[in-house]
């Protein structure tokens, strides 16, 4: 008999990686407002000692990722609200990556005065990704989505305080609300229907009744889950806000939410509907929701791109597009004896993803000055010139993001086109035709940008940048991007143990 | 193992990276540092090709008896790039089969003869292309040459690549350089001309990605093939079960949208011209010389070894439909220019056409003739850029209507502008003419009336390199005004462009090594197309898979005694036919 006080010990040692980043996010939250003066001054300099705990923070929990083994079998499962599986083991690794890159961002953009709380926002949304993929629970997974989903408003507010931004978060944040609704009343009656609100359970109650027919009451929570996790991935038409919110927001503010909620959607929709365990009876009916919508979207992104001059803008249809893309992998039937499964491509294309992503906010936010704003596409004019370093490493985050060799989102590309081609239906082949076709088409907005940057004469003399954090991160990210194509092996043999059939 | 060719290909990408690293403000530093990594890759690729002629002249007829694939390479290199099988030790009908063990990505890079000659053109034209900027370029100096090498990177590792996959990877990572070298230094239109080949060309090419990956997924999935992404190993598991008729022509549609568009064949050629003309010489020498030769060298590489049932039931009704009409077309394109690089633009899309229609001949006369009609397209389009280059550095203008008698100004560039016209146009004892003559040969024993169509390309050919040389470099001496006195041909200018002149001179008096080179690649490749399979594959289960196809497509049987014929041809081919040829066009 496994006493109570066993149980709570095992589930603790399973997200110690999370308890370090959140236990400093407290330290943080608690501390900081005792290093400010009472009208809000604070020492200078104090933001490279909060951002120098909190890499610290995400090194440990790196190392605490590292050295807590393999990941254990479905032994205790049942038991433990934690869930620890190759798929944690990916996103957790990818969720402290992706936080290191947002730490050097936002390094030196926010103040000395808000710092602490900045820092804990970002530490406690992290833990958040981590948390959401490792959730066994439907209760515990949705306070993982908020343990997102708040800090990340916060976060928006803190780095950005005018009229634009206090519209952006607030628009963000009314329809966030009204997503998590939409998924607790999701989740309500798959717990109506099979009596459970663990995921375990909830698969094996729906496999029995499975075999009979499909009940059709299952059709409104899972469309209800689709949308509401669809507005996390901005998928269309759930996307409405991620132009607006991208361009009110700051550069970290959009950073964080072009990748973050990306991650979190995947890992929650590959939890919920059981990807990983064969086809499962929600599956049935999300897949050809999912289809459906990743086909929308990428279209919607890649076309409203084309027409966008505003860098943010720009960036969130790209988003949008790639959300689409990202679909594709998830919409595919999982296939176990196809080559290549969905959801490894679709890991894979989200490391990447994150990667270049984040690596192309972290150049703008290291070409940002008071003097010299990047905001609208021509302000990147004779980059190359000016700043050629900067210059041939956005080139080869747009290059990727197009899907060009040799950088990782050729790779990704080529993973979901095999993965849906191998699939070996009909649908999946359309979709794998209709993302090539997408290919072309954004390829045309990221050249325009490579374009201005080589082509075009500089608009107006400026200054070097010397933002080192930032353009540690642009290295970092354009190291991965370059280094996934060299070697990919490095991330696969993580994806390995994901589909480990 | 032959670890040289890898280094081969990155050691441009190497010594480019290094170029940016340490940034001279001198651009001679850039310069000299470019011509010496261009010419030690040179060097690398001339002992590889000594290598390679080492292996197939060996003693004991080792790579001749070990040969057992339509696609085979030399020399090779493997390493393993992504194994997707990875974790997955045990898949649902592993037990049923035994074969599977996954798919997984190499860098599995090889030189065939096919390679071998493409590679020395490649490092021999890149080169000249650094020698001939010298000058001219004279804004960011040190980007261009990285772009320039990197260029020669991605062109050295296409033709190397025996993997699907990789071969793709460097068909389109070239687009990358190239678009930076016509947009930054090229003529008045650049932007437009730079993103309009690129988005015309990666269209196509994503295309042809997709055509790659149903051809990948299939062989995988009904073929058991445990590593479809081996060229050789892909093409050898097709000659013995080919894929259904149907599904190949679908798969060589899919595949030929990239490789027609780079070729380019007619209806797709409309982004050539204009980039050409936008181009600074140095990327015209390799868009003209080389570039379009990924096209070429994707449909011998791919369509040819993998689909031969697809290649003769559309290959020659599409594609040599297309290239007849491209021979006469650019032809008469070039007919109509003023400016004298868009007619040399033209005079490609005609050559091009040669070269395909001897391709789609199926036998080995014509794939001969094709491979070695790349190799002169290279030698001597490259020439006539780099010529037009010098004329244009000296008199800013490459308007017919602006320039006469160049002969009596600058002599020397004008002697070597008449022996390339004649190279070009296929004048008997110069390279042309074989490569015209063995590939309209190869289509006449097939389909004649492509071959007679085709043939009236020559005389074009004739007809505008002769109008060419007659108003630009003879009768009355007319410049731009404004003209100071310019220097006949230099000593760089020289080094640049005799290389290509005598070479062209060679290989029209003396093909016989070039032809020995690709000769048991055309063989290998020719067996798909003949009918009697079974003398040349000895196992069983092949002799039921060949007959079976023989049984499907009794189209095949009268390519069987044309290319038995054009075997044993070859070798005499040369010297006696140049002979007796079409000399009465260049009178």
């Amino acid at each position: 008999m496994i006493s109570s006080v066993d149980i709570f010990m095992g589930s603790v040692s399973r997200i110690l990686p999370e308890l370090v980043l959140i236990a400093t996010a407290c330290v943080q939250f608690l501390a900081g407002p005792f290093l400010v003066t009472s009208d809000g001054q604070a020492p200078a300099g104090l933001r490279h000692r909060w951002a120098g705990l909190t890499l610290t923070a995400l090194l440990f929990s790196l190392v605490l990722w590292n050295s807590a083994g393999a990941p254990a079998g479905a032994a205790n499962m049942l038991y433990s609200p934690f869930q620890i599986d190759g798929l944690v083991w990916f996103i957790r690794g990818l969720t402290v990556a992706v936080g290191i890159v947002l730490l050097l961002l936002s390094w030196n953009q926010i103040p000395d005065n808000l710092a602490a709380e900045t820092h804990g926002c970002l530490l406690i949304t992290l833990a958040g990704v981590s948390l959401v993929s490792i959730m066994n629970d439907l209760v515990y997974l949705f306070l993982a989505l908020e343990l997102v989903s708040i800090p990340t408003y916060v976060l928006m507010y803190l780095s950005r305080k005018d009229a634009v931004a206090q519209e952006a978060v607030t628009k963000y944040f009314l329809l966030s609300v009204f997503s998590s609704a939409l998924l607790l009343f999701g989740f309500s009656y798959l717990y109506g229907v099979t009596g459970s609100t663990h995921l375990l359970a909830i698969q094996s109650g729906l496999q029995s009744a499975g075999s009979v027919g499909v009940p059709v009451v299952l059709v409104v929570p899972t469309l209800l889950i689709v949308a509401a996790l669809g507005f996390r991935l901005s998928a269309v038409p759930f996307h409405f806000y991620a132009p607006d919110v991208f361009q009110g927001t700051s550069y970290l503010g959009a950073a964080l939410l072009a990748v973050v909620p990306k991650i979190v959607g995947v890992a929650a929709i590959i939890r919920i509907f059981g990807l990983l365990d064969g086809a499962g009876v929600l599956v049935q009916i999300g897949a050809p929701a999912l289809w459906i919508i990743a086909a929308i979207t990428m279209l919607v992104g890649n076309v409203f791109a084309l027409l966008q001059t505003n860098i943010k803008r720009l960036l969130a249809y790209s988003s949008i597009a790639h959300a689409g893309y990202l679909l594709v992998g998830l919409a595919i039937e999982q296939n176990r004896s196809a080559p290549l499964a969905g959801v490894q491509a679709v890991l894979f294309y989200l490391a990447v993803y994150g990667a270049m992503t984040a690596g192309v906010f972290a150049i703008l936010v290291y070409l940002n000055r008071a003097d010299r704003s990047m905001e609208t596409v021509s302000d990147l004019a004779g980059l190359s010139q000016t700043h050629p370093a900067a210059a041939l490493m956005t080139a080869i985050f747009l290059f990727s993001l197009t899907g060009l060799p040799p950088t990782a989102g050729f790779l990704g590309k080529l993973n979901l086109f095999m993965a849906a081609w191998s699939e070996g239906t009909s649908s999946g082949r359309w979709l794998a035709g209709f993302m090539a076709a997408n290919a072309a088409i954004g390829a045309w907005y990221y050249l325009r940008l490579v374009a201005t940057m080589y082509l075009d004469p500089p608009a107006k003399p400026v200054d070097r940048s010397y933002d080192v954090p930032s353009f540690v991160g642009v290295v970092l990210c354009a190291a991965a991007v370059l280094g996934l194509f060299a070697v990919p092996h490095w991330l696969w043999q993580w994806l390995a143990t994901v589909a480990a059939v | 193992m032959s670890s040289l060719i890898p280094i081969m290909i990155f050691l441009p990408v190497v010594g480019a990276v290094l170029l940016m690293i340490f940034r001279s403000s001198e651009p001679s530093v850039s310069r000299w540092t470019a011509l010496w990594i261009s010419l030690a890759t040179m060097g690398l690729a001339l002992t590889l090709a000594a290598q390679d002629a080492a292996v197939m002249t060996r003693a004991d007829g080792g790579y001749t008896a070990a040969r057992n694939s339509p696609v085979q390479p030399r020399l090779e290199f493997r390493h393993t790039w992504l194994d997707f099988s990875e974790g997955r030790t045990v898949l649902d009908d592993a037990s049923a089969t035994g074969l599977r063990t996954g798919l997984k990505l190499e860098f599995y890079l090889g030189l065939d003869g096919i390679s071998v000659l493409m590679v020395l053109l490649t490092t021999l034209l890149t080169v000249s292309a650094i020698l001939i900027s010298w000058e001219s370029v004279r804004e960011r100096v040190t980007e261009y040459y990285v772009c320039l090498l990197i260029l020669e990177t991605g062109l050295l590792g296409a033709f190397c690549a025996f993997d699907l996959v990789l071969f793709y990877v460097f068909f389109e990572f070239t687009l990358i350089p190239l678009f930076f070298l016509v947009g930054i230094w090229g003529g008045a239109q650049r932007r437009y001309a730079a993103t309009r080949f690129f988005i015309y060309t990666l269209a196509g090419s994503l295309v042809t990605l997709l055509g790659l990956v149903m051809l990948l997924i299939q062989a995988y999935t009904h073929l058991h093939l445990a590593n479809p992404f081996s060229l050789p190993e892909l093409s050898r598991a097709l000659a013995e079960n080919p894929l259904p008729v149907s599904l190949q022509v679908t798969l060589f549609l899919a595949l030929s949208a990239g490789f027609m568009i780079k070729v380019p064949l007619v209806p797709f050629h409309t982004w050539l011209p204009l980039a050409h003309v936008e181009a600074p010489t140095a990327g015209s020498v390799l868009l003209a010389g080389v570039l379009l030769k990924l096209g070429t060298v994707g449909f011998l590489r791919l369509a040819l070894p993998l689909l031969p049932d697809a290649c003769i039931q559309v290959g020659v009704p599409l594609i040599a439909t297309l290239s007849t009409i491209g021979i006469i077309y650019g032809a008469l394109g070039a007919l109509a220019q003023n400016d004298i690089k868009r007619l040399v633009a033209y005079s490609s899309i005609s050559h091009l056409g040669f070269c395909m229609l001897g391709l789609f001949a199926l036998n080995a006369a014509g794939i001969s003739g094709s491979i070695l009609q790349m190799l002169n397209h290279g030698l001597s389009t490259g020439a006539l850029f780099l010529l037009v280059g010098m004329i244009y550095d000296r008199y800013h203008t490459r308007q017919l209507t602006e320039l006469g008698g160049l002969a009596q100004k600058i002599p020397l560039i004008s002697i070597a502008m008449v022996f390339i016209c004649f190279a070009s146009m296929g004048v008997p004892g110069l390279n042309g003419f074989v490569g015209e003559f063995l590939s309209l040969l190869g289509m006449f024993e097939v389909h004649p009336v492509y071959a007679v169509i085709g043939a009236s390309g020559v005389i074009l050919g004739a007809w505008y390199l002769l109008t060419l040389l007659q108003r630009g470099f003879f009768g009355p001496v007319n410049l731009p005004p404004h003209t100071e006195h310019v220097p006949d041909l230099q000593l760089r200018e020289a080094i640049a462009v005799i290389p290509l002149a005598i070479l062209c001179l060679w290989i029209g008096v003396y093909p016989a090594p070039v032809m020995r080179t690709i000769e048991p690649d055309v063989n290998g490749l020719v067996r798909q197309f003949d009918r009697d399979r079974t003398t040349l594959f000895e196992s069983e289960s092949r002799v039921v898979a060949a007959d079976h196809v023989g049984e499907e497509h009794p189209i095949q049987s009268h390519h069987s005694t044309a290319s038995a014929r054009a075997v044993t041809q070859i070798p005499q081919i040369p010297v006696g036919a140049v002979r007796s040829g079409e000399r009465d066009i260049v009178r």
